[in-house]
């Protein structure tokens, strides 16, 4: 009888340990803490490549991919550089300093990313001075080397 | 038909709640949420599904606690092959299922099956309210008043209780686009009404939340019809405003199961489709409270302070 709410509770005591700790979000992760907080984790990501026209930088969007979902419920160094890595190994279409998903259409005008930069950052409502409030968490910067190593990460205080 | 249901919900909760389950498990399909071909959580799926089908047409087959057993396993593979995306009603069912593996085995089920109904719903309320209390940005309303500006879902009572204007909506996305931008601190203002009913809903979650997990967790204190009329006051005042059907109907399953009346279990399956219809009249409501927050006049440009809250800095 008490053998499943132990085991969630045991389960909440691991949800709070990682949003604390990994700075996981509330909403996953089996502690029922949905609705509870206002708190967005946000990736931007841009990559650098290579043109006709020389060296330009594009911010990527419109992505669904799983490492960025993954990345973003529990932004860990690990699932962040998971994340750059497919960034790395992505053909993508750029218009207007615009990168998405290159679509077979645009096969023929498809770019790979010679780096690729990530800042993880904590947006939040702030209702007491009624304004939202930007917190860079973490700052990223992988190169497309054969080893793949970074080439920056910088963990904000 | 109505006779017959009320006899057949007048028996113990093992002779139905396993039947009753995995119609549930079919209808909401958890894997669904995420089973890519080829990986683990598509391999999960197809088992999941298998498993269930099984146990709905070879009946005996789902009273047998290894079934439940499995369909466990299964179940909390799929949440670990897609930890990220989850929801906690997907956990809630396995603890469910889990529950049935241990009472289905035991001598007296239906009892088992009850208790272990009542101190889920106890444990998981408890925990919902104590995380919101926890919660910073929940308590002082940011979490209630940035659904209310951005959330669909809460556009009807935005727009006809907290008078929420275009003007503002977009003051706040322009704010809240600076901050995604860069910029450490973006200000926007908040109409008075605005703040007040995130306040209201604030703490009206925290004290119904609160108010299911001691009548669940203290059973012995509280009469059946205490019970029911708290979780289904938490499910009317939640679920008219946000659109949860899947955590609705598990909830409205293991209440089934904790109350002893077979007349009450019929009531309570009319509130649980309630809930399947919930969605669609809110949905409806959607376009309307968009067209009303679309013609409300915007407030002229620096007269905005009668209505707003002050800003503190």
């Amino acid at each position: 009888m008490w053998i499943p709410a132990l085991a969630a509770a045991l389960v909440a005591a691991h949800h709070r340990w990682m949003v604390v700790a990994r700075g996981q979000t509330s909403w996953k992760g089996g502690g029922f803490a949905m609705f509870s907080d206002a708190t967005e984790n946000d990736l931007l990501t841009s990559i650098t490549y290579t043109s006709g026209a020389g060296s330009a930088t594009a911010e990527v969007t419109g992505v669904k991919d799983l490492r960025l979902v993954a990345a973003l419920a529990v932004p860990t160094e690990k699932a962040i550089r998971d994340w750059a890595r497919h960034v790395l190994d992505t053909d993508w279409f750029v218009q207007g300093g615009v990168a998405m998903v290159c679509p077979l259409r645009f096969a023929a005008s498809r770019v790979r990313a010679d780096r690729v930069s990530i800042t993880h950052r904590r947006v939040c409502f702030d209702a007491g001075a009624r304004g939202y409030r930007s917190v860079v968490v973490r700052e990223m910067t992988l190169a497309a080397s054969p080893s793949g190593e970074a080439t920056g990460d910088r963990l904000a205080s | 038909m109505i006779d017959w249901l009320r006899d057949y919900l007048g028996t113990p909760p093992d002779v139905w709640a396993p039947q009753l389950t995995l119609v549930l498990l079919l209808f909401f399909r958890p894997w669904a949420q995420h089973s890519p071909a080829g990986t683990l959580s598509s391999l999960v799926g197809v088992t999941y599904g298998l498993c269930i089908g099984a146990g709905l047409i070879l009946t005996p087959v789902a009273h047998e606690p290894l079934f439940w057993a499995v369909l466990t396993v299964i179940h909390f593979a799929w949440i670990y092959s897609a930890y990220h995306l989850a929801d906690n009603h997907h956990y809630l069912e396995g603890y469910w299922c889990l529950s049935l593996a241990l009472a289905l085995g035991g001598a007296d089920a239906g009892d088992a099956l009850a208790r272990s109904a009542t101190l889920l719903i106890g444990v998981v309320f408890l925990l919902a309210a104590v995380w919101k209390l926890a919660s910073r940005s929940f308590r002082t309303g940011a979490f209630f008043l940035q659904s209310m500006l951005f959330d669909r879902r809460f556009l009807p009572i935005s727009v006809w209780i907290g008078g929420l204007s275009l003007a503002v909506q977009d003051e706040h996305r322009q704010a809240r686009t600076r901050a995604h931008q860069g910029v450490a601190f973006a200000p926007a203002d908040l109409p008075r009404r605005l703040t007040a009913v995130a306040g209201v809903l604030t703490w009206w979650t925290i004290a119904i939340e609160m108010a299911v997990a001691i009548v669940f967790l203290a059973p012995a204190a509280f009469s059946d019809a205490a019970r029911i009329a708290v979780l289904v006051l938490f499910c009317i005042t939640t679920y008219v405003l946000v659109p949860v059907p899947a955590f609705g109907h598990i909830l409205v399953l293991l209440l089934l199961v904790s109350v002893p009346d077979g007349t009450w279990r019929m009531w309570l399956l009319a509130v649980s489709c309630l809930i399947s219809v919930t969605p669609d009249m809110l949905f409806a409501t959607y376009p309307i409270a968009k067209r009303s927050l679309a013609a409300r006049p915007a407030p002229p440009a620096g007269a905005a302070p009668a209505a707003m809250a002050t800003t503190p800095h």
